[in-house]
């Protein structure tokens, strides 16, 4: 199971838009031809004979509500509207973008109750992709992709395309991409109400306008937001919301990192734990995740920060390693801190992720592995890994910040091009509740249910691509029984463009 | 002596005649004013030396500038919208400019300032017209 191919490894890997402040970014771009076309041409040729492309081809318009052909039993206890998000256009006027982090967002949403399930998908209209729709081809370049005659980019929101996450915030929704504003969206008819401006109505308004607002904000139990936002100078902002969005507290640190990359973090009850990765930037590199470079002899090192005080309070270092996700972090009574990441032995994922873009998925690619973290206060760490590929870690939203036992993760045990499996772990015995769709099922990110915040009970749930018949599926599984596969199993008539992450929001 | 006025005088017309009138499109609202500077050459454009600078009434749309006197010769321009009528060009935590800017020759924003080079523009003699866009 160490080499794995191009598609798993994606999956295995999520979105990661990077800060693009840097000047140099798209500059001095010398091509003689543009990459661009040449981009959907090799995709296009490869698609004819790799039917699992199908899932980064993307779409061009919006999906009408439909209702779900149900196999099994739609539980009674489980209401409410599953939400996710993903780059949803890549090409357009015989143009495709270079990194798979770059297509324009489109939320998906899955209404459940009264029996039944509705699904409908809209792309998230920024402003980018108004001027884009109107002018029928790309204006801007990306942050990998350039665009001969790029339309200016006066500030990371020009390209903001709303294209990683969502979340709901005080009865909206915020589409969230990691490079710039948070999008509001109306949360039943999905449509797009603008950007947020975290410090509107407040003295920060002006200060906070347009900086990046991380696309893996933690939410307590009491839906106190918090999140950080990464910029290429190494500073990072740091937001603490009430859960109707009100900005209570912000500050502004130097991590003095410079890898280009920060794309998630972890609370405790008292702490922000900002993880970041042994990248350096090779400058002299077009495009930004293409000049992020793996640094093997350069350890990851892990800021602990007061979220009283929103200042450092402590500095560890780690084994040298990448990640893009964390499951969850809490801190005992000796003040010791606990979390668990999904660990890379090196970047050749975020590479590899345009490979993919262009139809190759044949480059082996090194997978993650659920590695568990110990932070001693007496500055010493420790660390247990878990056996199996991991991606995409989530816990019962309640736990956040806390002790939780259970470990939900995807993992691959049969697939060489992707994920194929979804999987609870028991960190107090290591041992794991497994379920495998098989070779056929690009299997997507899967969500706790925990509206009773019952963490020995609830639902999880999540989609899957059907390569064969070309259909993607909802599956919902008791989360304390997922060997036993889906209870219920919601199929649409067609297959909707792989997504990174989503949430669920009860009735 | 009036011969020799009249000769200076039909000597210094070529040199401090030229104008320039700077059209600027794409200005969201009709709030606040537009910020012009000009910078003659590229040493003077590095160490923030204008040559000249004028501030207008923004106006939804196009606005235009007129500037005269002006010497022949590289020139590079430079101007944001200050629509909050504070006097500055307003920009959040990292820097990153909060309000309209834009350049001459239309150079674009590419994740930072275009270069001299792709902002130069050519004052010659008489008349200029140099049609640009702001950038929000």
């Amino acid at each position: 199971m160490e080499r794995r191919q191009l598609l798993k490894g994606m999956l295995a890997a999520p979105l990661a838009h990077a800060a693009i402040s840097n000047p140099c970014l798209a500059s001095n771009f010398l091509a003689t031809e543009d990459i661009m076309t040449i981009n959907q041409k090799r995709f296009t040729a490869a698609l004819e004979k790799r039917p699992e492309l199908i899932g980064v081809v993307g779409v061009d318009s919006n999906y009408r509500p439909q209702k779900l052909l149900l196999e099994g039993k739609l539980p009674a206890d489980l209401t409410g509207s599953f939400y996710r998000n993903g780059p949803g256009l890549h090409q357009r006027a015989g143009q495709r973008y270079t990194h798979l982090f770059e297509g324009d967002g489109m939320v998906h949403q899955f209404h459940i109750g009264n029996g039944t399930v509705y699904h409908q998908g809209k792309f998230i209209r920024t402003d980018k992709f108004k001027q884009e729709e109107k002018a029928g081809k790309f204006l801007y370049s990306g942050p990998d992709s350039k665009l001969q005659n790029s339309q200016s980019i006066a500030n990371p929101d020009s390209i903001n395309t709303a294209n990683t996450n969502v979340i709901p915030v005080n009865g909206e929704l915020w589409a969230l991409w990691e490079a710039g504003s948070a999008t509001a969206l109306n949360s039943q008819s999905l449509d797009t109400l603008g950007r947020v401006n975290i410090g509107k109505n407040t003295q920060y308004e002006q200060s906070l306008k347009g900086l990046p607002f991380s696309a893996h904000p933690k939410l307590e139990k009491d839906g106190t937001i918090w999140n950080f936002g990464y910029a290429q100078s190494g500073h990072i902002v740091l937001y603490h919301l009430s859960s109707a969005g009100a900005l209570k507290n912000v500050a502004l640190i130097n991590s003095g990192f410079k890898g280009g990359m920060v794309h998630d973090f972890l609370i405790t009850k008292n702490h922000i734990l900002l993880v970041l990765p042994s990248l350096k930037r090779d400058l002299s590199t077009e495009g930004l995740f293409s000049s992020i470079q793996f640094h093997p002899q350069q350890p990851m090192e892990v800021l602990v920060i007061s979220k009283n005080t929103l200042k450092i309070t402590k500095r560890y270092e780690l084994d040298p390693g990448f990640v893009f996700h964390f499951g969850n972090a809490w801190e005992d009574q000796q003040e010791n801190i606990h979390f668990d990441m999904s660990l890379y032995p090196n970047s050749t994922v975020l590479h590899h992720m345009a490979s993919m873009m262009r139809g190759e998925v044949n480059i082996p690619v090194s997978p993650a592995q659920t590695v568990l973290f110990s932070l001693m206060s007496n500055g010493k760490t420790k660390s247990h890994k878990i056996d199996g590929i991991s991606e995409f870690p989530r816990v019962y939203s309640h736990l956040t910040g806390y002790r939780n036992r259970d470990l939900f993760t995807l993992s691959s045990v049969e697939s060489d091009v992707w994920s194929d499996s979804v999987r609870r772990i028991n960190l107090d015995t290591d041992s794991q509740d497994l379920y495998t769709y098989g070779k056929d099922f690009l299997v997507e990110e899967h969500v706790l249910v925990d509206q009773n915040q019952n963490a020995k009970g609830g639902y999880l749930i999540g989609t899957a691509l059907h390569i064969p018949s070309k259909r993607t599926c909802l599956n919902i599984f008791r989360a304390q029984h997922v060997a036993d596969g889906p209870i219920c199993r919601a199929w649409l008539n067609n297959a909707i463009p792989l997504g990174f992450h989503g949430n669920f929001l009860p009735s | 002596m009036k011969a020799l006025l009249v000769t200076l005088s039909l000597l210094s017309t070529p040199i401090m005649a030229n104008e320039l009138e700077l059209r600027i499109a794409d200005i969201n609202s009709s709030e606040g004013k537009i910020y012009i500077e000009l910078f003659k050459g590229e040493q003077n454009y590095k160490e923030g030396q204008s040559y000249t600078a004028s501030i207008i009434k923004a106006q939804k749309g196009q606005t235009t500038a007129h500037f005269s006197n002006l010497e022949a010769g590289e020139y590079v321009v430079r101007f944001f919208h200050d629509i909050n009528n504070n006097a500055k060009l307003d920009s959040n935590l990292f820097g990153i400019p909060t309000e309209g800017v834009g350049f001459s020759n239309n150079a674009t924003v590419q994740f930072g300032p275009p270069s001299y080079r792709d902002m130069v523009i050519a004052i010659n003699s008489g008349r200029n017209i140099e049609n640009t866009t702001i950038h929000y």
